[in-house]
């Protein structure tokens, strides 16, 4: 799907955007891959981009995935465009789905990371507004808690029981059958 | 509220700390009803979080309680409507006088039905009292919306709400009309949509009488109800699609015996069926709605588990609901009427979950989750 519409994959590509992490480090992003973040599409379309845009809340580390994402992504949000505007015969439905099956592999393969980066990768969703990612990152952190004790929660994410006993009892015996 | 939780929660190193609360409840609202009771024993700010009635609204909703009337001619006024919450103070606090209502509404009428967090009221016309009409309101959001009755609403028996918020925000009222022998003669549907009923006939192959006082199931777009004909029977929204669906017998278990009651819910997305045959209360659920297979999911001796001697079904107990999470039904037990509840899983649990409900209610009791969508019917 990438190679449909080369005129205006040029034209994306003129337009280059600069992210600045916290640490300093600059990232050179295509326009398309960078307006996935609600935030900086905001910000350019205010033209304040000039001199690269300043993320101070996300890492070298933690943008570059986020890029990584978002390229991706971009290419995916491209290749929907170009498949809606020409004949959907057979072949093009195919190469579709051998796409859309592609983006579910990269999705997995890029959820496969630690926990403390899981939860830097849901802040950094959340503050550059790329709703794809934050669904993700929150529905993989949801899935890891579903059908799990709250034991099981806490060990899991590192959290402190501050409940006194009598206040846990109580929340159980309100919700008897969900602890069968 | 908000606030002090976040106040609460302490930076301990644990990454789920540096989250926001609102990104907390972004991952929570994605998890079934089940996991947000356990995540509710986690810690002081998931508790929090979760009570939270802001953030309730966004989050799964649970059984809360049951509708009910009861009727006593020693009081005033001799019909009476009820709701018993089975979160013991938990979830928004519901009032069944409803006093979000007009006040000319408040005495004259009667719950006919509760669907996906709506109910269906009918009444007489406060300056027409001999002209019936239908109220759907939202206890959660408090709105309410007035509904013509149809060219029948006399007194007819059955009218039934179908209402799936996740497919529209329309809903549809169906009243049946029977002739003289009880059997089903047509049906009037209103739809929210057009503003207008229609009215057809009855499409169904044969000859079916609904269960009185049993609980009509929507789900599919269709409408399910219980009939003496041992069937399910489902009507679609536009009365085009006419279903009959047998109910399975336990032939090994039970043969050649006549089911003495069937009681039908949703669960979990399926469709759930419990009869009870000389006090054996046998639960199915319809696995594949397309071919009609029943499978069976448990067998409950009323004797076993009541330890009642007297067992006609009418007097000792009574099913009310399966519960749509949970592994768990509910029964109305005995003379004064008390709300119980027996886990499937467990076999012999079986506990009191509200307050004595007392001899002169009368069911349908009709199990309440709350739906907290803004708009009642609007325009998609």
């Amino acid at each position: 799907m990438a190679s449909a519409g080369s005129g205006d994959e040029k034209a994306a590509a003129a337009a280059m955007i600069t992210l600045i992490s916290s640490d300093n480090e600059k990232f050179e992003v295509t326009e398309a891959t960078a307006t996935l973040s609600q935030t900086i599409r905001h910000m350019i379309e205010d033209g304040c981009t000039d001199g690269g845009v300043p993320l101070p809340n996300v890492t070298s580390k933690i943008l570059a995935r986020v890029i990584e994402y978002c390229k991706k992504h971009a290419t995916a949000a491209a290749g929907e465009e170009g498949s809606s505007s020409s004949f959907s015969d057979a072949a093009f439905l195919e190469v579709d789905r051998a796409f859309l099956e592609e983006l579910e592999e990269f999705d997995d393969a890029f959820l496969e990371v630690d926990r403390a980066t899981l939860f830097d990768l849901i802040l950094a969703a959340n503050y550059l507004d790329i709703k794809g990612l934050l669904n993700l990152t929150c529905q993989k952190v949801a899935d890891s808690v579903k059908g799990k004790t709250p034991e099981q929660i806490r060990e899991m994410y590192n959290i402190v029981n501050d409940l006194t006993p009598e206040e846990e009892a109580e929340i159980r015996r309100e919700t008897q059958w969900a602890f069968e | 509220m908000a606030r002090r939780t976040k106040k609460r929660s302490r930076r301990r190193g644990s990454p789920e700390a540096r989250l926001t609360d609102d990104l907390v409840v972004e991952i929570l609202r994605r998890l079934p009803a089940k996991s947000i009771c356990a995540c509710k024993c986690v810690s002081t700010r998931w508790r929090g979080l979760i009570s939270d009635p802001d953030h309730r609204k966004k989050l799964p909703q649970i059984l809360t309680g049951f509708f009910y009337m009861s009727v006593n001619t020693d009081r005033y006024p001799v019909v009476g409507r009820h709701f018993t919450n089975v979160l013991r103070g938990e979830g928004p606090s519901i009032s069944p006088s409803l006093r979000f209502l007009p006040c000319c509404y408040h005495r004259s009428i009667c719950i006919f039905d509760c669907c996906n967090g709506l109910l269906l009221f009918r009444s007489l016309k406060p300056n027409d009292p001999r002209t019936f009409e239908y109220l759907v309101c939202n206890p959660a959001t408090e709105k309410w919306v007035v509904i013509p009755g149809s060219t029948w609403s006399a007194n007819l028996p059955i009218a039934c709400l179908g209402f799936e918020p996740a497919v529209s925000s329309h809903f549809h009222v169906f009243e049946f009309e029977q002739y003289e022998d009880e059997h089903v003669k047509g049906l009037q549907i209103y739809s929210s949509r057009t503003g207008s009923w229609i009215q057809k006939d009855s499409g169904w192959s044969s000859e079916l009488t609904i269960c009185t006082g049993s609980r009509s199931v929507f789900f599919n777009g269709m409408l399910h109800l219980v009939t003496y004909e041992d069937v399910v029977a489902a009507v679609d929204v536009e009365a085009k699609t006419w279903r009959i669906i047998p109910m399975p017998h336990d032939e090994g278990y039970y043969p050649s015996t006549d089911i003495d009651e069937a009681f039908i819910d949703l669960s979990q997305g399926k469709l759930y069926l419990a009869t009870n045959i000389s006090s054996n209360l046998t639960i199915w659920i319809l696995e594949d709605y397309v071919s009609e297979e029943w499978t069976l999911k448990h067998r409950i001796s009323y004797r076993q588990v009541f330890q009642l001697d007297v067992l006609s079904s009418e007097r000792g107990c009574g099913l009310v609901s399966i519960h749509p999470e949970g592994n768990a039904v509910y029964f109305v037990v005995g003379d004064q009427k008390m709300l119980m509840s027996y886990k499937m899983d467990e076999k012999q649990s079986i506990l009191p979950v509200a307050h004595v409900l007392g001899h002169d209610c009368h069911g349908p009791y009709l199990p309440y989750v709350p739906n907290f969508l803004e708009s009642l019917a609007d325009d998609q």
